[in-house]
Protein backbone atom coordinates (compact mmCIF):
# COMPACT_ATOMS: atom_id res chain seq x y z
CA UNK A 1 0.00 0.00 0.00
CA UNK A 2 2.97 2.72 1.19
CA UNK A 3 4.37 1.26 -2.38
CA UNK A 4 1.48 2.50 -4.31
CA UNK A 5 0.54 5.78 -2.17
CA UNK A 6 4.14 6.78 -2.16
CA UNK A 7 4.97 6.00 -6.16
CA UNK A 8 1.62 8.02 -7.16
CA UNK A 9 2.90 10.73 -4.92
CA UNK A 10 5.67 10.97 -7.03
CA UNK A 11 3.27 10.26 -10.52
CA UNK A 12 5.21 7.25 -11.18
CA UNK A 13 3.23 3.85 -11.23
CA UNK A 14 4.33 1.22 -9.07
CA UNK A 15 4.42 -2.79 -10.25
CA UNK A 16 3.47 -4.40 -7.00
CA UNK A 17 3.05 -7.85 -8.51
CA UNK A 18 6.90 -7.50 -8.72
CA UNK A 19 7.12 -6.59 -5.16
CA UNK A 20 5.15 -9.13 -4.17
CA UNK A 21 7.00 -12.13 -6.25
CA UNK A 22 4.00 -12.29 -8.37
CA UNK A 23 5.12 -11.16 -11.33
CA UNK A 24 9.14 -10.62 -12.69
CA UNK A 25 10.55 -6.93 -12.89
CA UNK A 26 11.56 -4.18 -11.32
CA UNK A 27 8.33 -2.85 -9.56
CA UNK A 28 8.19 -0.31 -11.60
CA UNK A 29 10.44 1.74 -9.30
CA UNK A 30 14.16 2.50 -10.18
CA UNK A 31 16.82 -0.05 -9.78
CA UNK A 32 14.29 -2.48 -8.60
CA UNK A 33 15.27 -5.99 -9.88
CA UNK A 34 18.62 -5.33 -8.37
CA UNK A 35 17.04 -4.24 -4.87
CA UNK A 36 14.40 -7.08 -5.40
CA UNK A 37 17.30 -9.74 -5.70
CA UNK A 38 19.09 -8.58 -3.03
CA UNK A 39 16.13 -8.55 -0.72
CA UNK A 40 15.46 -11.85 -1.60
CA UNK A 41 18.91 -13.44 -1.29
CA UNK A 42 19.47 -11.68 2.16
CA UNK A 43 15.68 -12.80 3.33
CA UNK A 44 15.80 -16.55 2.02
CA UNK A 45 20.00 -16.81 3.21
CA UNK A 46 20.65 -18.15 -0.78
CA UNK A 47 23.92 -18.80 -2.46
CA UNK A 48 23.08 -15.55 -4.70
CA UNK A 49 23.91 -13.00 -1.17
CA UNK A 50 27.19 -12.49 -2.82
CA UNK A 51 27.09 -11.58 -6.50
CA UNK A 52 23.82 -9.66 -5.60
CA UNK A 53 25.37 -7.55 -3.17
CA UNK A 54 28.28 -6.26 -5.37
CA UNK A 55 25.27 -6.10 -8.03
CA UNK A 56 23.57 -3.72 -5.68
CA UNK A 57 26.64 -1.86 -4.36
CA UNK A 58 27.54 -0.91 -8.35
CA UNK A 59 24.03 -0.02 -9.06
CA UNK A 60 23.29 1.88 -6.18
CA UNK A 61 26.51 3.36 -4.95
CA UNK A 62 27.28 2.79 -1.62
CA UNK A 63 24.90 5.26 0.34
CA UNK A 64 21.95 3.68 -1.28
CA UNK A 65 23.20 0.20 -1.08
CA UNK A 66 22.98 0.78 3.20
CA UNK A 67 19.82 2.30 3.29
CA UNK A 68 18.42 -1.20 1.40
CA UNK A 69 20.23 -3.37 3.67
CA UNK A 70 18.74 -1.21 6.44
CA UNK A 71 15.59 -1.72 5.23
CA UNK A 72 15.69 -5.21 4.95
CA UNK A 73 17.11 -5.53 8.30
CA UNK A 74 14.53 -3.95 9.83
CA UNK A 75 11.81 -5.50 7.90
CA UNK A 76 13.24 -8.74 8.80
CA UNK A 77 12.41 -7.76 12.70
CA UNK A 78 8.85 -6.41 11.70
CA UNK A 79 7.24 -8.88 9.98
CA UNK A 80 7.87 -10.91 13.35
CA UNK A 81 6.58 -8.62 15.20
CA UNK A 82 3.41 -8.55 13.18
CA UNK A 83 2.88 -12.27 13.10
CA UNK A 84 3.55 -13.62 16.53
CA UNK A 85 1.19 -11.06 17.99
CA UNK A 86 -1.26 -11.24 15.31
CA UNK A 87 -2.16 -7.56 14.62
CA UNK A 88 -5.01 -7.42 12.34
CA UNK A 89 -4.50 -5.33 9.02
CA UNK A 90 -5.19 -1.84 9.65
CA UNK A 91 -8.58 -0.87 8.96
CA UNK A 92 -7.97 1.49 5.98
CA UNK A 93 -5.38 -0.80 4.97
CA UNK A 94 -8.27 -3.42 4.81
CA UNK A 95 -9.80 -1.23 2.68
CA UNK A 96 -6.92 -0.07 0.44
CA UNK A 97 -6.00 -3.52 -0.52
CA UNK A 98 -9.38 -5.07 -1.55
CA UNK A 99 -8.41 -4.33 -4.81
CA UNK A 100 -5.35 -6.70 -5.04
CA UNK A 101 -5.10 -8.41 -1.95
CA UNK A 102 -6.94 -11.59 -3.42
CA UNK A 103 -5.48 -11.66 -6.93
CA UNK A 104 -1.93 -11.23 -6.12
CA UNK A 105 -2.35 -14.23 -3.61
CA UNK A 106 -1.70 -12.54 -0.29
CA UNK A 107 -4.96 -13.88 1.56
CA UNK A 108 -3.23 -17.11 1.21
CA UNK A 109 -0.66 -16.32 3.53
CA UNK A 110 -1.40 -17.93 7.32
CA UNK A 111 -1.36 -14.48 8.79
CA UNK A 112 -4.33 -13.39 6.71
CA UNK A 113 -6.68 -14.94 9.07
CA UNK A 114 -5.68 -12.53 12.12
CA UNK A 115 -7.91 -9.85 10.11
CA UNK A 116 -11.38 -10.37 9.75
CA UNK A 117 -12.30 -8.52 6.17
CA UNK A 118 -16.12 -8.43 6.97
CA UNK A 119 -15.88 -6.00 9.83
CA UNK A 120 -17.20 -2.60 9.59
CA UNK A 121 -15.17 -0.09 10.01
CA UNK A 122 -13.75 0.89 13.37
CA UNK A 123 -14.44 -2.51 14.16
CA UNK A 124 -11.21 -3.34 15.24
CA UNK A 125 -11.34 -5.97 17.58
CA UNK A 126 -13.74 -6.98 20.09
CA UNK A 127 -13.06 -3.87 22.06
CA UNK A 128 -14.15 -1.82 18.50
CA UNK A 129 -10.60 -0.36 18.47
CA UNK A 130 -9.64 1.16 15.38
CA UNK A 131 -6.02 1.49 13.87
CA UNK A 132 -6.97 5.06 11.56
CA UNK A 133 -4.15 7.21 11.31
CA UNK A 134 -3.29 10.33 9.50
CA UNK A 135 -0.91 8.39 7.35
CA UNK A 136 -4.81 5.73 6.81
CA UNK A 137 -6.13 9.39 5.64
CA UNK A 138 -3.38 10.27 3.10
CA UNK A 139 -3.92 6.90 1.84
CA UNK A 140 -7.19 6.65 1.34
CA UNK A 141 -7.41 10.09 -0.91
CA UNK B 1 28.35 0.40 26.37
CA UNK B 2 30.22 -1.02 23.65
CA UNK B 3 30.38 0.15 20.66
CA UNK B 4 29.81 -1.66 17.88
CA UNK B 5 32.22 -1.82 14.39
CA UNK B 6 31.02 -3.10 11.03
CA UNK B 7 34.19 -1.43 9.34
CA UNK B 8 34.59 -4.52 8.19
CA UNK B 9 31.73 -4.07 5.46
CA UNK B 10 34.13 -1.59 3.62
CA UNK B 11 30.94 0.99 4.12
CA UNK B 12 29.97 3.73 5.85
CA UNK B 13 27.40 3.04 7.92
CA UNK B 14 25.22 6.24 9.45
CA UNK B 15 25.62 6.67 12.93
CA UNK B 16 22.16 6.32 14.06
CA UNK B 17 22.19 3.06 12.73
CA UNK B 18 25.07 1.92 14.80
CA UNK B 19 23.78 3.84 17.92
CA UNK B 20 20.50 1.76 17.53
CA UNK B 21 22.24 -1.01 17.48
CA UNK B 22 24.27 -0.48 20.76
CA UNK B 23 21.42 0.17 22.15
CA UNK B 24 19.34 -2.35 21.58
CA UNK B 25 22.41 -4.59 22.38
CA UNK B 26 23.14 -2.54 25.91
CA UNK B 27 19.23 -3.20 26.65
CA UNK B 28 19.29 -7.31 25.97
CA UNK B 29 22.08 -7.37 28.83
CA UNK B 30 19.35 -5.71 31.20
CA UNK B 31 16.36 -7.42 33.24
CA UNK B 32 13.43 -7.03 31.68
CA UNK B 33 10.04 -6.96 32.87
CA UNK B 34 9.92 -10.77 32.86
CA UNK B 35 13.33 -11.94 32.52
CA UNK B 36 16.69 -11.82 33.70
CA UNK B 37 19.41 -10.60 32.22
CA UNK B 38 21.13 -13.84 31.66
CA UNK B 39 17.89 -15.30 30.35
CA UNK B 40 17.45 -12.43 27.85
CA UNK B 41 20.52 -13.52 26.81
CA UNK B 42 19.99 -17.16 26.36
CA UNK B 43 16.68 -16.60 24.65
CA UNK B 44 18.02 -14.57 21.75
CA UNK B 45 21.44 -17.57 21.87
CA UNK B 46 18.33 -19.40 20.85
CA UNK B 47 17.16 -17.48 18.33
CA UNK B 48 20.22 -16.85 16.86
CA UNK B 49 20.57 -20.26 16.43
CA UNK B 50 16.84 -20.74 15.07
CA UNK B 51 17.19 -18.53 12.55
CA UNK B 52 20.46 -19.64 11.40
CA UNK B 53 18.29 -22.41 10.07
CA UNK B 54 15.39 -20.59 9.06
CA UNK B 55 15.46 -22.30 5.87
CA UNK B 56 16.16 -25.72 6.62
CA UNK B 57 12.79 -27.68 7.31
CA UNK B 58 12.05 -27.61 10.78
CA UNK B 59 12.25 -31.99 10.63
CA UNK B 60 15.82 -31.46 9.68
CA UNK B 61 16.97 -28.87 11.53
CA UNK B 62 19.94 -29.73 14.50
CA UNK B 63 19.36 -30.25 17.97
CA UNK B 64 19.02 -26.79 20.25
CA UNK B 65 21.96 -26.27 22.43
CA UNK B 66 20.69 -26.03 26.06
CA UNK B 67 21.07 -22.57 27.80
CA UNK B 68 23.66 -21.06 29.55
CA UNK B 69 21.22 -20.52 32.26
CA UNK B 70 18.01 -22.10 33.63
CA UNK B 71 15.39 -21.20 30.83
CA UNK B 72 11.36 -22.28 30.71
CA UNK B 73 11.43 -24.90 27.47
CA UNK B 74 8.26 -23.29 26.55
CA UNK B 75 10.41 -19.93 26.46
CA UNK B 76 12.95 -20.92 24.68
CA UNK B 77 10.46 -22.65 22.38
CA UNK B 78 8.79 -18.82 21.21
CA UNK B 79 12.16 -17.55 20.75
CA UNK B 80 13.09 -20.57 18.20
CA UNK B 81 9.59 -20.03 16.78
CA UNK B 82 9.51 -16.61 16.24
CA UNK B 83 13.13 -16.42 14.88
CA UNK B 84 12.54 -18.76 12.21
CA UNK B 85 8.85 -19.84 11.83
CA UNK B 86 7.34 -16.62 12.91
CA UNK B 87 4.32 -17.07 9.81
CA UNK B 88 3.70 -20.16 11.69
CA UNK B 89 2.41 -18.66 14.66
CA UNK B 90 -1.50 -18.67 15.17
CA UNK B 91 -3.77 -17.72 17.62
CA UNK B 92 -3.86 -20.76 19.20
CA UNK B 93 -0.28 -21.38 19.10
CA UNK B 94 0.45 -17.67 20.59
CA UNK B 95 -2.63 -18.91 23.27
CA UNK B 96 -0.89 -21.70 24.38
CA UNK B 97 2.29 -20.16 24.53
CA UNK B 98 0.53 -16.96 26.69
CA UNK B 99 -0.76 -19.90 29.23
CA UNK B 100 2.13 -21.27 29.79
CA UNK B 101 4.23 -18.28 29.89
CA UNK B 102 1.80 -15.15 30.64
CA UNK B 103 0.83 -12.51 27.58
CA UNK B 104 3.52 -9.81 28.57
CA UNK B 105 6.26 -12.47 29.18
CA UNK B 106 5.39 -13.98 25.68
CA UNK B 107 5.79 -10.48 24.28
CA UNK B 108 8.91 -9.37 25.97
CA UNK B 109 10.45 -12.81 24.14
CA UNK B 110 8.44 -11.65 20.48
CA UNK B 111 10.31 -8.21 20.92
CA UNK B 112 14.03 -9.18 22.02
CA UNK B 113 13.44 -11.79 18.55
CA UNK B 114 12.61 -8.81 16.75
CA UNK B 115 15.12 -6.55 17.78
CA UNK B 116 17.86 -9.15 17.23
CA UNK B 117 16.43 -10.51 13.88
CA UNK B 118 16.57 -6.75 12.37
CA UNK B 119 20.34 -6.39 13.39
CA UNK B 120 21.55 -9.78 12.20
CA UNK B 121 19.81 -9.67 9.18
CA UNK B 122 21.21 -6.23 8.16
CA UNK B 123 24.83 -7.78 8.87
CA UNK B 124 24.00 -10.34 6.42
CA UNK B 125 23.13 -8.11 4.21
CA UNK B 126 26.71 -5.74 4.71
CA UNK B 127 28.67 -8.83 4.32
CA UNK B 128 29.92 -8.22 8.55
CA UNK B 129 29.50 -10.83 11.33
CA UNK B 130 26.67 -10.36 13.87
CA UNK B 131 27.70 -8.24 16.83
CA UNK B 132 28.38 -10.36 19.83
CA UNK B 133 26.05 -10.10 22.80
CA UNK B 134 27.14 -8.16 25.92
CA UNK B 135 27.58 -9.71 29.23
CA UNK B 136 24.67 -10.16 31.32
CA UNK B 137 23.72 -7.58 34.29
CA UNK B 138 22.46 -8.48 37.64
CA UNK B 139 19.39 -7.87 38.74
CA UNK B 140 15.74 -8.94 38.84
CA UNK B 141 12.83 -8.23 36.57
CA UNK B 142 10.30 -5.63 38.08
CA UNK B 143 6.97 -8.06 37.12
CA UNK B 144 5.16 -4.96 35.71
CA UNK B 145 2.49 -5.20 33.69
CA UNK B 146 1.29 -2.01 31.70
CA UNK B 147 -1.76 -0.49 32.33
CA UNK B 148 -4.36 1.00 29.55
CA UNK B 149 -4.03 -2.09 27.55
CA UNK B 150 -6.94 -4.58 25.86
CA UNK B 151 -8.02 -6.10 23.47
CA UNK B 152 -7.46 -4.93 19.19
CA UNK B 153 -8.41 -8.29 17.60
CA UNK B 154 -4.31 -8.87 17.88
CA UNK B 155 -3.44 -12.17 19.76
CA UNK B 156 -2.58 -10.33 22.86
CA UNK B 157 -3.34 -7.42 24.00
CA UNK B 158 -2.46 -3.98 22.99
CA UNK B 159 -2.58 -0.31 23.80
CA UNK B 160 -5.49 1.16 23.73
CA UNK B 161 -6.73 4.39 21.93
CA UNK B 162 -2.92 4.84 20.17
CA UNK B 163 -3.60 6.40 16.79
CA UNK B 164 -1.29 4.96 14.19
CA UNK B 165 -0.58 1.75 12.38
CA UNK B 166 -1.04 -1.51 14.57
CA UNK B 167 2.38 -2.46 14.66
CA UNK B 168 3.03 0.45 16.19
CA UNK B 169 1.51 -0.96 19.57
CA UNK B 170 2.54 -4.72 18.98
CA UNK B 171 4.27 -4.61 21.75
CA UNK B 172 2.72 -2.54 24.02
CA UNK B 173 3.28 -5.43 26.73
CA UNK B 174 6.85 -4.28 26.94
CA UNK B 175 7.18 -0.88 26.27
CA UNK B 176 10.83 -0.67 27.06
CA UNK B 177 11.08 -3.63 24.32
CA UNK B 178 9.14 -1.73 22.06
CA UNK B 179 10.76 1.88 22.60
CA UNK B 180 14.14 -0.39 21.72
CA UNK B 181 12.27 -1.74 18.67
CA UNK B 182 11.37 1.29 17.50
CA UNK B 183 14.70 3.25 18.10
CA UNK B 184 15.69 0.56 15.58
CA UNK B 185 13.00 1.43 13.27
CA UNK B 186 13.14 4.99 13.31
CA UNK B 187 17.27 4.41 12.50
CA UNK B 188 16.92 1.67 9.90
CA UNK B 189 13.80 2.90 8.25
CA UNK B 190 11.40 5.85 8.93
CA UNK B 191 9.80 7.47 12.12
CA UNK B 192 9.15 10.81 11.58
CA UNK B 193 9.23 10.94 8.20
CA UNK B 194 6.60 8.00 7.97
CA UNK B 195 3.55 9.75 7.05
CA UNK B 196 5.58 11.88 3.85
CA UNK B 197 5.12 9.50 0.93
CA UNK B 198 8.10 11.88 -0.71
CA UNK B 199 11.43 11.52 0.41
CA UNK B 200 13.55 14.14 -1.20
CA UNK B 201 16.44 14.36 1.15
CA UNK B 202 17.19 10.85 1.63
CA UNK B 203 19.70 8.81 -0.28
CA UNK B 204 16.72 6.01 -1.78
CA UNK B 205 13.12 7.64 -2.44
CA UNK B 206 10.31 6.34 -0.53
CA UNK B 207 9.20 3.79 -3.10
CA UNK B 208 12.65 2.09 -3.75
CA UNK B 209 12.09 1.58 0.07
CA UNK B 210 8.70 0.52 0.11
CA UNK B 211 9.75 -2.41 -2.62
CA UNK B 212 12.32 -3.57 -0.44
CA UNK B 213 9.77 -3.37 2.51
CA UNK B 214 7.05 -5.26 0.49
CA UNK B 215 9.32 -8.00 -1.27
CA UNK B 216 10.69 -8.36 2.35
CA UNK B 217 7.52 -9.34 4.13
CA UNK B 218 6.23 -11.16 1.38
CA UNK B 219 8.83 -13.60 1.33
CA UNK B 220 8.31 -13.69 4.86
CA UNK B 221 4.66 -14.77 4.34
CA UNK B 222 3.71 -11.78 6.31
CA UNK B 223 0.09 -10.44 5.28
CA UNK B 224 0.32 -7.69 7.99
Amino acid sequence: MLLRASSEAIGEEAAIEGAVGAAEGDGGVPSGAAMVRFSEAVTLSSPDLEDSRRALLEELGAVGFVEVAATVGIFNGLVRVADSTGIPLDEVSRKVSEGFRDALGLVQFASAQNTDFDAEPGDGGESGESGSSDLDAFLLR
Amino acid sequence: MAAIDYSASGLEIREEIGAAHEAALDRFAGAGSWWSGAQRIALIEAAREARAQRRTPPWQREAPSPPAVPVPAEALEVARTVAADAHRVDRDVCRGRVAELGDAAYVEIVALVACVSAIDAFCEAIGVDPPALPEPRPGEPDRQRPEGVGDIGAFVDAALGVPGPNVGRALSLAPLENATFFRLVGAMYALEDFGAMVWEERPLSRPQVELVAARVSALNECFY
